[in-house]
């Protein structure tokens, strides 16, 4: 592809880092902030990705004055449907192959992988719906880039909901010095997760599953293991880079190790995302069927709610058969889980669920249960 | 007097920074910093990037 990828080990993305909490720290007016940090963000973009970031801040412009239109009277339904459409065809040209247009092909997909399109994406879908269902107005310039394409959260995520972005103060509390420190450690610790136990794991254990027998085994389990210290922490550095800056960043993760089935796990990995699934899908399809059913399959609603939603949850991944048949996966752990759940209140009653949960036995069998079924579940990317 | 006293509270301000934590407790956790990520840079050269850029 090319060579525009966010590079944490890179200076720039510390240099930016650094310009954001000098210039944003004294700035009280919130007209000024929001303006320097869209500013810190385009920069960031021209350093990154040079001619291509006219297109990408271009692209925020057409967003901006679309959404303006959209509010502004009569025809907006059709200015956010043209926004839709568009975002869902950047979207597939971002997760398609290449279909052979030469280097400026190329080099489109190379600029969206590096602001991290699947991310700006959902961002996107959040900005549409609160202007379409009128929770929120359109966002002014400065705003449309700072919520899209916050230089922090482009590598990979976390996803920001636009309720929570447009409700953090324009001026954030002044950081004291325990804010700072725990903000400093969160991203040395990020650091540390991803360049010494995160690399030290892949080079001791992972082959791409080459291996066999009991080593296949051990591969799998440390798989999981190298996934949740690379993922979370790039999360750790950028919600401590967040906090530095003043700027609101989502948690994406919650101890997911000590999820106790399916459902759990996902209130715990990638939260953001785990959000916005259940924001923008699960819970839609299921009030649409639970409305046509007039409620009197609730199960078989939210079966196939969570079926539709992680299938499109895996396809989000990647456009692959490995990511749908790890979506399929997911969604009927979901839905076993759901079921079961059901069974065994009906069963056991609302005293007889209380012994069950706090049953530490119980729990130590379903933590390692859900522990197998998830890093099991990670085969489908590389099989078949 | 006074002089001395406002030498002493920043002094003391600076050997421990934040009030209600204790003073070995601070640079502990700022040492620990620190040897993460010196050990971080040391090994950053070789990493590659996070999986999750992939998409």
């Amino acid at each position: 592809m090319t060579d525009y990828q966010i590079d944490i080990s890179d200076p720039l993305f510390w240099v930016t880092t650094l310009l954001a909490i000098v210039l944003l720290a004294p700035l009280t007016g919130r007209f000024s902030r929001r303006g320097v940090w869209a500013m810190i963000n385009a920069t960031f973009l021209v350093a990154l990705t040079g001619s291509w970031s006219a297109v990408i801040l271009g692209s925020a412009l057409v967003v901006h004055i679309l959404l303006r239109a959209a509010g502004a009277g009569r025809g907006g339904r059709a200015f956010l449907i043209l926004l839709s459409l568009g975002t869902l065809g950047l979207f597939l040209v971002h997760k398609l192959p290449l279909i052979g247009l030469g280097s400026v092909e190329v080099h489109a997909k190379g600029a969206l992988l590096a602001i991290g399109f699947s991310y700006v994406a959902a961002r996107l879908v959040e900005l549409l719906r609160a202007v379409w269902e009128g929770r929120h107005h359109a966002p002014d310039l400065p705003s449309t880039i700072n919520y899209l394409l916050p230089f922090h959260m482009l590598a990979a995520g976390p996803i920001q909901s636009f309720d929570e972005f447009a409700s953090q103060p324009d001026v954030p509390e002044p950081l004291q010095a325990r804010d700072v420190l725990a903000a400093v450690e969160r991203i040395a610790f990020g650091l540390f997760k991803k360049f010494v136990l995160a690399y030290a794991i892949h080079r001791l254990f992972l082959t791409d599953f080459a291996s066999s027998g009991v080593y296949f085994v051990i591969e799998i389990q440390m798989f999981f293991l190298w996934l949740y210290l690379d993922f979370s922490a790039y999360s750790d550095i950028a919600v401590g880079v967040g906090r530095l800056m003043g700027i609101a960043t989502p948690e994406n993760f919650d101890r997911p190790y000590l999820a106790r089935n399916v459902i759990d796990f996902w209130n715990r990995w990638h939260l953001s995302l785990s959000y916005f699934i259940r924001r923008n899908l699960f819970i839609p399809i299921q009030l649409l069927l639970m409305r046509r059913t007039e409620g009197r399959r609730p199960l078989l609603c939210a079966s196939v709610a969570f079926t539709v939603s992680f299938v499109l949850c895996g396809l989000w991944h990647a456009l692959t058969i490995n990511f749908l048949i790890w979506g399929a996966v997911h969604a009927a752990g979901l839905v076993v889980v759901n079921l079961y759940r059901f069974w065994l209140n009906a069963r056991l009653g609302a005293e007889g669920m209380k012994r069950y949960n706090s049953n530490r036995w119980i729990r130590a069998v379903a933590i390692v249960l859900t522990y197998e079924f998830v890093a099991l579940s990670l085969l489908a990317l590389y099989f078949p | 007097v006074i002089g001395e006293e406002y030498v002493m509270r920043a002094l003391l301000r600076w050997l421990n920074p934040i009030e209600d934590m204790p003073c070995w407790q601070f640079y502990l956790r700022l040492v620990w910093v620190v040897i993460q990520s010196f050990l971080a840079y040391v090994m950053a050269a070789k990493a590659s990037l996070f999986f999750y850029q992939a998409f």
